[in-house]
């Protein structure tokens, strides 16, 4: 059941943000830290002066379709996961190794293993893969 | 008999006295035209011993000066097409004045054609005045171009074409697809009320529904829903099929209600897509009409479907069926059962599999070992070690790749001792494939032979060549180039076999000499990839070539090996391309590896990334993200959200042709932190279409 009238909550709704307008100006005026914004919709770059850092994992995906991708889209939903690398890509589940790209100011490589054990049946440190053969 | 009366006869003739000093004119210019005379004062400056091929030569080389070249050429006189889109852009005005004033309608229409295919905005008034063309095809074909040109000041004139009660039917539909491609509110709103119209003429609802599916952006994600909805009810085979594949990209739940009754339409095709998308809205109200119907089916893509549905919607109950359809009294139902079960890849599916490897049917049991291999963990392979010596070849085969994938690859024993040794031509070959990845030098012979003989792709022997670098592996690959083998040009460049440089620039020669462009090119590629600067001076003549592919695939070897006037040649290439060239030169451009050369190219990409000419802008993106995944994804991410619907296909399409792991991993994250419904649902299908997906 409806209590108001939507005539009175019009004026009033732009009173009220008329204010808020009046507040932040006087507050960017004066000097304050820009007001908070909300986190982008979509995918962005970032900085390649920010600092980066690697994780090495060996982990084993639940038997599903689609493990692999399923696995990605856990650890993305962080925005400081930069890169989940297979090492090498394959279409299996099983254990595989990967490097995962992280932003080393915002997340730890203990976070990031964390969210992997999180996203696979099991998931651990490895040593490093190979470095890839030089281009021709 | 009736006579016409004297009234009806007044208007004809009225209409012929009007045209009559017309068509004195017109046969005075041809009777002219005939002497040689004085048409001469016009752009064709005819003589009557000119050949046709000489005329075209002719018309062709004023064309990019000439504005008004076309204007009084007869097809005698009209150069080819290709000859046309060679000159690129710079053809654009002489094209524009001969759909406005050349009297041939069929000249008129190849000059539309060919603006659409040039994509030069400065083609939209002549395109946007030949929707009024009195020939309807070349009122069409302008209305196909413009189609490719979104531009707001489009959108009136198709809107009139749309409007006008005279118009055929195909014509129309292209101002429909037109209106679809301009992402304007106006063409929405326009396609909308063609849908919700009850049709007076040919129905062409599923025409306008597609186009505005390529607008669907530009709506509110309710009003779309809806809008699919009413389709899926229209009962309009057309538009129901346009309107389900629609359904499995929206996702909506409310699509179920109009989903669930096709599930007995009489197509079978529209039945499979309105599973398939109820498999992918993942309501779980479609349960229980799914489930209804997977006992009584006869068909083994509806099964797969329905199976692949319900797996996602309610995967108790969907173990609970299809064991009835895993032990089916019809052998044919048994196998199809075994192979879902292999493709949900779910440890869930062991026990039913183990109990097929148990059939009486050899053809249940190779379904159900190929399905154990899918599901891949040591349990489902550890079932599959008594077949790897079963009499029946294929069980073996099956069981064989199975347990090696499983064992991560290590051990290929199994695949020389079971199948390489088989007198079966494709089982040897597929084990030969297999063993050559991982270098076996037993398979050399046999795989080199399987090239040389066209049994075997430059795929399957390139593994194995990388590894083997015995000098005769090489040498006989390098002699199937020369006779021929294009395709092997980039792995010749990767081995460098010994003699190889030579024969290279002897090949572009002598091509060149013979006018093979297509051999010239290949081998053009290659010294470019050899990275032979002697090579310099022999093709820079070849910059100026008529034939458009050739100055490229020059400019692209110049550039490669050094030369910075090859690179600006290139660009000014990209600049004039007809649009509809850009993906290929993009593909070429993609070729470049050398660090140097991309360093000087990318400041003028990143440039003309940011240009309004949208073709151009993706085109750059795309050579981009092939040089550097990471940097170049955000621009065509940028495209997929773009507003005009042009620009997000031509994402997509450039998005999805790349197929580097890389992408695949990039699109993932994109599509993790991507809150924009479109957008997303596009990363979706893109994803959806990748190599493990």
């Amino acid at each position: 059941m409806h209590s108001e009238s939507s005539d009175r909550d019009v004026p009033l709704r732009w009173k009220t943000s008329a204010l808020g307008l009046v507040a932040a100006l006087a507050l960017v005026g004066c000097g304050a830290a820009p007001l908070a914004t909300s986190p982008p919709r979509f995918d962005t770059p970032v900085p390649a002066s920010e600092p980066r850092a690697e994780v090495h994992l060996a982990v084993t995906l639940a038997s599903v379709a689609d493990c692999e991708e399923a696995f990605d889209l856990a650890l993305y939903a962080d925005r400081s996961v930069e890169l989940v690398a297979w090492d090498p890509p394959q279409a299996t589940c099983g254990p595989r190794t990967v490097t995962i790209r992280f932003l080393a100011q915002r997340t730890t490589a203990e976070k990031v293993l964390a969210a992997a054990k999180k996203a696979a049946v099991s998931a651990s440190a490895a040593p490093p893969p190979p470095a890839a053969p030089s281009p021709r | 008999m009736n006579l016409p009366s004297r009234r009806s006869l007044l208007a004809p003739l009225l209409v012929l006295l009007g045209l009559a000093p017309a068509a004195t004119v017109a046969l005075d210019a041809t009777a002219q035209d005939d002497e040689g005379g004085a048409l001469s004062e016009g752009p064709l400056e005819n003589t009557p011993d000119e050949s046709p091929w000489d005329a075209q030569k002719r018309v062709l080389a004023k064309l990019p000066t000439d504005p008004s070249v076309l204007i009084n050429v007869t097809s005698r006189e009209m150069p080819a097409s290709p000859d046309i889109l060679n000159l690129g852009k710079r053809g654009t005005k002489a094209l524009a004045r001969c759909l406005s004033d050349n009297i041939d309608a069929r000249i008129r229409w190849t000059c539309a054609v060919l603006l659409g295919r040039l994509g030069d905005r400065g083609a939209l008034p002549a395109l946007q005045g030949a929707l009024d063309d009195w020939e309807a095809s070349v009122r069409g074909a302008a209305a196909d171009a413009l189609a490719t040109l979104p531009d707001p000041t489009s959108v009136p004139p198709l809107l009139g074409m749309l409007a006008r009660k005279d118009e055929e039917p195909w014509n129309r539909a292209s101002a429909l697809r037109a209106l679809g491609t301009q992402g304007h509110p106006k063409a929405v709103a326009a396609l909308r009320a063609e849908l919700k119209a009850k049709p007076t003429g040919p129905d062409q609802r599923a025409v306008a529904f597609r186009a505005l599916w390529a607008s669907r952006h530009m709506m509110a994600r309710e009003t779309l829903v809806g809008d699919v909805a009413a389709a899926l009810g229209s009962g309009e085979p057309s538009l129901v099929e346009a309107a389900t594949e629609a359904a499995a990209e929206l996702r909506s739940p409310r699509l179920v209600g109009a989903l669930v009754p096709l599930l007995d339409h009489e197509n079978p095709d529209l039945k499979n897509k309105a599973v398939y998308a109820l498999g992918l809205v993942g309501d779980r109200t479609a349960t229980k009409a799914l489930l209804e119907r997977l006992p009584k089916v006869r068909d083994a893509r509806l099964l797969n479907n329905i199976a692949f549905a319900l797996e996602r919607l309610d995967r108790k109950a969907f173990y609970e069926s299809i064991r009835a359809v895993v032990e089916h009294k019809q052998a044919i139902i048994r196998l199809n059962a075994a192979f879902v079960l292999g493709d949900v890849k779910r440890p869930e599916g062991i026990p039913l599999l183990a109990k097929a490897l148990q059939d009486p049917s050899d053809y249940v049991k190779t379904s159900a070992i190929v399905a154990l291999g899918k599901v891949g963990t040591a349990d489902a392979t550890k079932l599959l070690a008594p077949f790897v010596d079963a009499p029946n070849l294929t069980m073996r085969e099956e069981a064989v790749y199975a347990i090696v994938t499983q064992s991560g690859g290590k051990d290929l024993s199994l695949v020389h001792d079971k199948l390489f040794a088989s007198t079966n031509w494709g089982v040897k070959r597929r084990a030969a494939v297999a063993l050559g990845k991982a270098g076996d030098p037993r398979v050399r012979d046999y795989l080199l032979g399987c090239f040389e003989s066209q049994g075997c792709s430059v795929g399957d022997v390139a593994p194995y060549a990388r590894i083997d670098r015995d000098p005769a592996v090489g040498g006989r690959l390098l002699l199937a180039w020369t006779r021929g083998r294009d395709e092997l040009g980039d792995l010749l460049a990767e081995l460098r076999p010994a003699g190889t440089l030579p024969l290279a620039t002897s090949s572009v020669e002598a091509a060149l000499a013979q006018n093979n462009v297509w051999g010239a090119k290949s081998a053009i590629d290659l010294v470019g990839d050899l990275g032979d600067t002697t090579a310099k001076s022999r093709l820079e003549r070849h910059l100026a070539d008529t034939d458009t592919w050739l100055r490229l695939h020059v400019a692209v070897t110049l550039a490669r090996l050094g030369d910075t006037g090859a690179d600006i040649a290139l660009l000014r290439e990209m600049d004039n391309l007809p649009a509809d060239m850009l993906p290929a030169f993009a593909r070429l451009v993609e070729r470049i590896d050398e660090p140097a050369v991309r360093s000087r190219l990318l400041p003028e990409l990143e440039r003309r990334k940011k240009e309004a000419d949208q073709d151009t802008a993706l085109a750059a993106a795309a050579i981009h993200l092939a040089w550097d995944p990471e940097g170049g994804v955000f621009r065509l991410l940028e495209g997929l959200a773009s507003p005009s619907p042009r620009a997000r296909e031509l994402a997509e399409r450039y998005l999805r042709r790349n197929r580097a792991d890389k992408v695949t991993w990039l699109l993932r994250r994109a599509l993790a932190r991507e809150e924009r419904d479109d957008v997303r649902d596009r990363l979706r299908g893109i994803l959806d279409d990748r190599p493990g997906a």
